[in-house]
């Protein structure tokens, strides 16, 4: 049996429920240690996984945004201060801002360690989610995984292309905005990163919508022979269904409500199989490679969700 | 097959229709060039075709479209692909997967053509736009021009009895143009097969084609025999002149090597003042490698340089032509004066306020040029400066450097046009897999 895990000898599906899971756990956890090592984790399976793609450029691009968005939430915490501490870690001059009747703010101030350890934590936890995301986008091959989109997103096959093939694409677009301002500019140096950011977001969304208008044009949501009636059963209950999932996860990550996160995703997937089911039957494509399904997938798959259920039963914290 | 009755098509913030009432019938098996100066909408009548617009370009789009029989005005692309296979002008854009084999076969995928089928197709299709060696290599590693076969051989395998191909052999060399139209043709005869092109190089095309759709720049179509075109295709370009020259860019060995295989092997080059180099040689030859290399080693040197690349659009970040214009050099207002009068004598007049986005490919890299051309430094590199120019935008810019080099520039362009670099260059170095031509 081959037990080399490069990432594309893995389905992209499942490396995405890696991510997922692995998203869940720090969404779950509280502890600082288990977020951190989340984090190193994901990078690691990066490193060792990853080969020589266009997406898979991007891992650079996640540890930053990670590490800013930590020391945001961090900084955040020690500007707008509003507790009072009992243990002073930092003591910084207060600066007491007026609003007329509204009454006044304090700002900096003295901040405890307690809060700050509190902001760490939260900042860990989003930025472990930034890389567990990050992960499966590095490692699963976006065009693979368009291929593999179930018939029931047809309605919005677009909006679906563009979604995931974005951030690989803001990748590239930046690359290709920097060399345009190097070649203009009189001088080979690069120009001011801050101005560059609205061109690289619209490029990047130019690109996606091309990339998007030639698969259309190739017969990619390629509907056959449904009826109208049934286009318009599987486009409702495949919107329902995202809507589910998300509700689901927003739950899963900020509440205690188990019953309702429980009804929510039981909702989503009862919504993609009923769309499946009405679609599935007159699916009109063939493969030309076959990326069967195989026993390092199922492995994958069974060890991300072994995770997320001992986090949310918590065994692990 | 494709009947369109009074199809009109207006861009959202255009002032005038790109197409106005258009009427034209194309029969089975017929060949068909739809031509028209830069920016006329011979690739928006094409979209039009294929519900690309206003599906994915906005705008409106009124009167009517049938193919086969078939009302398909308002349809969705994905509705009529079984019907339609259409190569865009910009294959690289357009790849949905990552290595040729797996972009040959994707058009076949999503209709459905049974596995073992598609892999016949696929071996005799890669033999046919001569990509049969290339089947394993991922797409981002491949030539403009062999992008374009790939592209258009992805077409070809689908099978349907109507092809829209936008500029197919802009980027190809003359064999490999000659091939790909004759197999166009022969689809024509053999399998009925109807087809229609888009070109500016109408040379290539005057025999093989059965009929002329011009668009006149004002919206409006008229119908041609390929003899009428030909007569009006008639121009002459600048003889070179030899004018006392002296060394301006020395650079060392270049060479270049992704991973086992070598794009370029050790090759200098010496440019002079006064002078206009060409690059030449066929699709994958190394045109574009040494024209970095020699970029980077300008860069070293200090030299002043400005490079137009192979996808001119490349260079446009900005939201308007104006905007692009008075970019070209901030704190030097004459430049962006002169880049607009370079525009201007290339395409005509553009619309200041249109999205660069939505200019043809041809005015895209008109306008590319205008803004490097501007600048004056002393070395001036293009690549493949002639893709979707109009004859006689093309004749225009040989005039244009043809001034430049008289102004005492130094210019090395990289094209697969044999034509061109001939009419325009004093000396032409020709590549062979990444080697001088005179050194095999």
């Amino acid at each position: 049996m081959n037990l080399t895990f490069k990432a594309s000898q893995i389905a992209p599906g499942a490396w995405w429920l890696l991510g997922l899971s692995f998203a869940i756990c720090a969404g779950i956890s509280s502890s600082a240690p288990t977020l951190l090592a989340i984090q190193i984790l994901a990078v690691l399976i990066v490193l060792l996984a990853r080969e020589d793609a266009p997406w898979s450029r991007s891992l650079l691009f996640y540890i930053c945004t990670a590490a800013l968005v930590v020391l945001i939430r961090v900084t955040f915490r020690i500007i707008f201060n509003f507790d009072s501490p009992d243990q002073v870690a930092l003591n910084l001059p207060a600066i007491r801002i007026a609003f007329g009747p509204l009454g006044e703010i304090d700002l900096l101030g003295r901040v405890s360690q307690s809060s700050i350890t509190a902001a760490l934590r939260d900042g860990l936890r989003m930025s472990a989610i930034i890389l567990s995301i990050g992960m499966a986008n590095s490692l699963a091959n976006p065009r693979r995984l368009l291929k593999s989109t179930p018939a029931a997103l047809y309605g919005v096959t677009s909006s679906f292309v563009i979604a995931l093939n974005l951030a690989p694409q803001l990748i590239a677009s930046a690359k290709r905005i920097r060399l345009s301002s190097q070649l203009r500019n009189e001088s080979n140096r690069p120009s001011k990163g801050v101005m560059l950011i609205s061109p690289i977001i619209e490029d990047s969304i130019d690109r996606s919508m091309a990339l998007a208008a030639s698969m259309d044009a190739r017969g990619f949501g390629r509907r056959g022979n449904l009826t109208k009636l049934q286009i318009r059963f599987s486009r409702v209950a495949s919107l329902v269904s995202i809507s589910a999932l998300a509700i689901g996860s927003y739950l899963l990550l900020t509440s205690d409500e188990v019953w309702a996160t429980f009804a929510s995703f039981t909702l989503g997937v009862a919504g993609i199989y009923a769309s499946l089911r009405v679609t599935g039957s007159s699916t009109l494509k063939t493969r030309y490679i076959t990326h069967s399904w195989q026993i390092k997938d199922s492995l994958l798959v069974g060890v991300s969700a072994l995770l997320a259920i001992l986090f949310a039963l918590g065994v692990i914290r | 097959m494709i009947q369109a009755k009074s199809l009109s098509f207006r861009y959202s913030d255009a002032a005038t229709p790109t197409l106005q009432r258009i009427n034209f019938e194309v029969l089975a098996g017929e060949f068909v060039l739809v031509t028209g100066p830069t920016g006329s909408g011979k690739s928006t009548l094409l979209k039009a075709l294929i519900g690309l617009a206003p599906h994915f370009t906005g705008g409106q789009i009124s009167g009517e479209v049938k193919i086969d029989g078939l009302a398909t005005t308002g349809l969705p692309p994905h509705e009529v692909a079984h019907l339609i296979g259409y190569v865009n002008q910009q294959p690289a854009g357009a790849f949905a997967t990552d290595t040729v084999e797996e972009e040959l076969a994707y058009g076949m995928e999503q209709l459905g053509v049974a596995p073992d089928e598609m892999r016949l197709r696929v071996q005799n299709i890669a033999t046919l736009v001569g990509v049969a060696d290339l089947l394993q290599r991922p797409l981002e590693r491949l030539s403009g021009g062999q992008q374009q076969r790939v592209a258009i051989g992805s077409a070809l395998a689908s099978g349907q009895k109507i092809l829209l191909l936008d500029e197919p052999t802009s980027a190809l060399d003359d064999q490999g143009a000659k091939e790909v139209l004759q197999v166009l043709k022969r689809l024509t005869v053999t399998e009925q097969v109807s087809v229609i092109v888009s070109e500016h190089r109408v040379e290539r095309l005057a025999e093989l084609i059965d009929r002329v759709l011009e668009l006149r720049g004002d919206g409006l179509l008229v119908e041609k025999s390929p003899r009428e075109l030909l007569i009006s295709q008639v121009h002459g370009m600048t003889a070179p002149k030899a004018i006392g020259r002296e060394c301006l860019f020395e650079t060392p060995e270049l060479e270049l090597k992704y991973g086992t295989t070598t794009a370029l092997h050790p090759i200098s080059l010496r440019l002079s003042t006064h002078s206009i180099t060409a690059l030449s040689g066929d699709n994958g030859s190394g045109k574009s490698s040494l024209l970095w290399c020699a970029l980077r080693e300008a860069w070293r040197q200090n030299k002043t340089v400005a490079m137009v690349p192979q996808n001119a659009s490349d260079l446009l970040i900005l939201n308007t032509v104006s905007a692009e214009l008075s970019a070209a050099h901030t704190e030097n207002q004459p430049t962006a004066r002169r880049a607009a009068t370079i525009l201007e004598r290339l395409v005509g007049r553009l619309d200041p306020t249109s999205h660069p986005r939505d200019l043809s490919v041809g005015q895209q890299l008109a306008l590319a040029i205008a803004l490097q051309i501007s600048r004056k430094t002393d070395l001036l590199f293009l690549d493949e400066p002639t893709r979707g120019l109009d004859p006689e935008a093309k004749s225009k810019l040989a005039d244009l450097l043809g001034e430049l080099r008289d102004d005492g520039h130094a210019i090395l362009l990289a094209t697969h046009d044999h034509d061109f670099a001939r009419q325009t260059s004093d000396e032409v170095i020709h590549l062979i897999d990444g080697r001088r031509a005179d050194e095999n």
